[in-house]
């Protein structure tokens, strides 16, 4: 069953020459915990403050359940919306606070009591409803947001960029926090961030965008394996980029053959519709990439695996991988990344080694 | 060496500072007392160092039904001035914080226009204005005259307050179902208070001891305090002034003291 829908909703601010959000159309399923993901500016909040009703779209529809809620003002919708601030209200308590949404809809003292406690036991903070918001962490306060939202009942909880005041480690705790809880009461959410790693952490499925429009929508493997651009390629995860031309298309076994603009010749992966002469990106995740004494070079280059040798400039351990920066002789550089216990001790900062990597693994953008 | 040199320094420094601000203050403040030691006095004349003590200017002023009067004629017009001031001044400061519209600049500048003019100048217009309106000398019009003088200063010290309450508490409001009157009853306006107050008695005090306009409007059977004074003065020297200025200090010092300094915004 389909929560909220948008239907090829735009946004252009009075004084502004672009988009802010381009004609974008979505589907959020009931019980989904969509992310919005992209870079600063890419129009995260203009979307999620359509949704909310504080911006009016220039274009386009706003559904929940069917019903056209585009012309509604914000305290008609009932939606929840966390703010990156928190927004507390500094002159009630945390339980007063809570209760508010409550109160607003006229729901009798007894039972908004009940009802705004058991939310602030489910966020764990029953112990604290007496005090004032500036009496609380920024953790403590963020719950409290939660629980504000989430008591009544909203038909979508919006969420942008809630954990972006916390520390790093708090962060992590609160979005398994915030993922536990959203299941438990089966809340429909879309949460802005443009922190790729919480939305893959988090995400049912993961909204890219960029320069106001959608990149893709997929599940967080789908969109991290299976990226339909350069962009979302590097956006999500880190990827190496080489460029260059297609000198030859597939044959038989053998893949097609990419010359880098440095000379070099690498399989790459067909995809249909390519002509040779055409421009082209491979990209390669760093985890892919394997590292081999430098003698094994031109022996393994058979077709489906590429090998290609570099100097090792710099060597990173990053607790359980260590990653390898090697650069290439036409002067490309590339980023490896191995299991710490996998890694081989033969390859060390300065010497060479030989990159390999299947061709498979690879993706391969027209440009 | 150099660790104890510091401290030794800035304690000397501080010190400084506090002598020449005691010495301002007293400069300040030394007429003042001068004035309360003078409404005590036996002798007929503004004479110092005082001669006795005596209550007799105090009754002098409160037997005088004219300054009573006069006394009278100003609280109400404080008051009523001030909470005309209020009522325009918080949703003035509302629209020019908050909403983006055409001419909001112009706006801005038109209301503050009347601290930039000079007093007699305002004075001489409205004379002009209030006798083609036949309503010079009259409560009313003493009201609007100041209400135009201290609505500036209400502006002022709520859009201060405003600028510091984040605007994503009052969506918060909104989002949680409240409508927009409602959210001004429960949110802007209890976070807006300590300004709205302040700048209640600021106007009250400014509408209360005004002059200039009030010697050009108020009329004979509608005099304020500081009119009635000036009148007084000009043919009278005797310490009754005097008794009157201690009065008005015990009013202004009982205010900024039953009104909680959170208020007053410090
Ligand atoms: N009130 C506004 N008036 C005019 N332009 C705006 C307004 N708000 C946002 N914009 C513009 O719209 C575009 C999208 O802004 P938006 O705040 O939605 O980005 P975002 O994805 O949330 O970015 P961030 O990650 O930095 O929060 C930006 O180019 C921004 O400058
Ligand atoms: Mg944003």
């Amino acid at each position: 069953m389909v929560d909220l829908e948008l239907r090829s909703v735009s946004k252009k601010y009075a004084g502004s020459e672009v988009l802010a959000v381009n004609n974008v159309s979505l589907e959020i399923e009931k019980g989904e915990l969509l992310c919005l993901l992209g870079p600063s500016g890419c129009g995260k909040t203009t979307l999620l403050r359509m949704i909310a009703g504080f911006v009016e779209p220039t274009a386009g529809s706003i559904l929940v359940k069917g019903q056209d809620i585009t012309q509604l003002p914000p305290n008609k919708r009932n939606l929840g919306m966390v703010f990156q601030s928190y927004a507390l209200f500094p002159h009630m308590t945390v339980l007063a606070n809570v209760e508010y949404g409550l109160r607003m809809r006229r729901i009798p003292r007894t039972e908004a009591r009940t009802r705004a406690r058991e939310m602030l036991e489910m966020v764990g903070l029953l112990e604290l409803e007496h005090r004032y918001p500036r009496q609380l962490s920024g953790g403590q306060q963020q719950r409290v947001a939660l629980a504000r939202a989430m008591v009544i009942l909203p038909q979508v909880l919006l969420l942008d960029e809630p954990l972006s005041n916390l520390d790093a480690k708090l962060r992590q705790q609160m979005r398994i926090e915030i993922r536990r809880i959203q299941k438990e009461v089966g809340i429909t959410s879309i949460f802005v961030t443009h922190d790729q790693e919480e939305a893959l952490t988090l995400a049912d499925r993961i909204v890219v965008m960029d320069k106001g429009e959608v990149r893709q929508v997929g599940s967080p493997q789908d969109v991290y394996d299976h990226p339909v651009s350069r962009f979302v390629a590097n956006f999500i995860g880190t990827c190496n980029f080489l460029n260059g031309v297609l000198e030859a298309l597939p044959a038989g076994s053998e893949p097609a053959v990419l010359k880098t603009d440095s000379g070099l010749r690498l399989w790459c992966k067909g995809v249909p519709g390519l002509a040779t002469g055409q421009r082209l990106c491979v990209a390669v995740r760093p985890e892919h990439l394997e590292l081999a004494p430098a003698a094994e070079a031109e022996r393994e280059s058979a077709p489906g695996v590429n090998a290609v040798r570099g100097r090792i400039e710099h060597v990173s351990h990053l607790g359980s991988i260590v990653e390898y920066h090697v650069v290439l002789p036409g002067g490309e550089r590339l980023r490896v990344q191995q299991q710490s216990a996998q890694s081989a001790p033969s390859v060390a900062e300065g010497g060479t080694a030989t990159v390999k990597w299947a061709v498979q693994s690879s993706m391969c953008f027209p440009e | 060496m150099t660790r104890y040199r510091k401290p030794l320094t800035s304690l000397v420094g501080a010190c400084t500072t506090s002598l020449v601000l005691l010495a301002i203050y007293l400069f300040l403040l030394a007429p003042l007392l001068v004035v309360v030691l003078m409404a005590f006095n036996t002798s007929s004349y503004m004479v110092f160092p005082p001669e006795g003590f005596t209550l007799k200017w105090f009754v002098a002023f409160f037997r005088d039904s004219m300054f009573v009067e006069a006394l009278r004629t100003s609280a109400v017009l404080g008051v009523t001035s001030a909470a005309v001031a209020t009522v325009i001044g918080v949703p003035a400061a509302l629209a020019l914080v908050r909403y983006r519209f055409r001419g909001r600049e112009f706006l801005n500048s038109l209301f503050l226009a009347p601290i930039l003019f000079p007093g007699v100048v305002l004075a001489i217009a409205l004379l002009v204005y209030y006798s083609r309106l036949k309503i010079l000398g009259s409560f009313i019009g003493l009201v609007l005259a100041h209400v135009l003088v201290i609505v500036p200063y209400v502006i002022r010290t709520v859009s201060a307050n405003l600028y510091g309450v984040d605007e994503a508490l009052e969506e918060a409001s909104l989002n949680l179902g409240a409508g927009r009157w409602r959210t001004f009853f429960e949110i802007t306006l209890p976070l807006i208070r300590s300004g709205m107050v302040s700048g209640a008695i600021f106007a009250f005090i400014m509408s209360f001891d005004e002059l200039v306009i009030a010697l050009f409007l108020s009329g004979a059977r509608m005099t304020t305090l500081p009119v009635r004074i000036f009148n007084f003065l000009e043919y009278n020297s005797d310490p009754t002034i005097a008794a009157i200025s201690t009065v008005l200090l015990c009013v202004t010092l009982l205010v900024s003291v039953f009104v909680p300094p959170r208020y007053l915004g410090f």
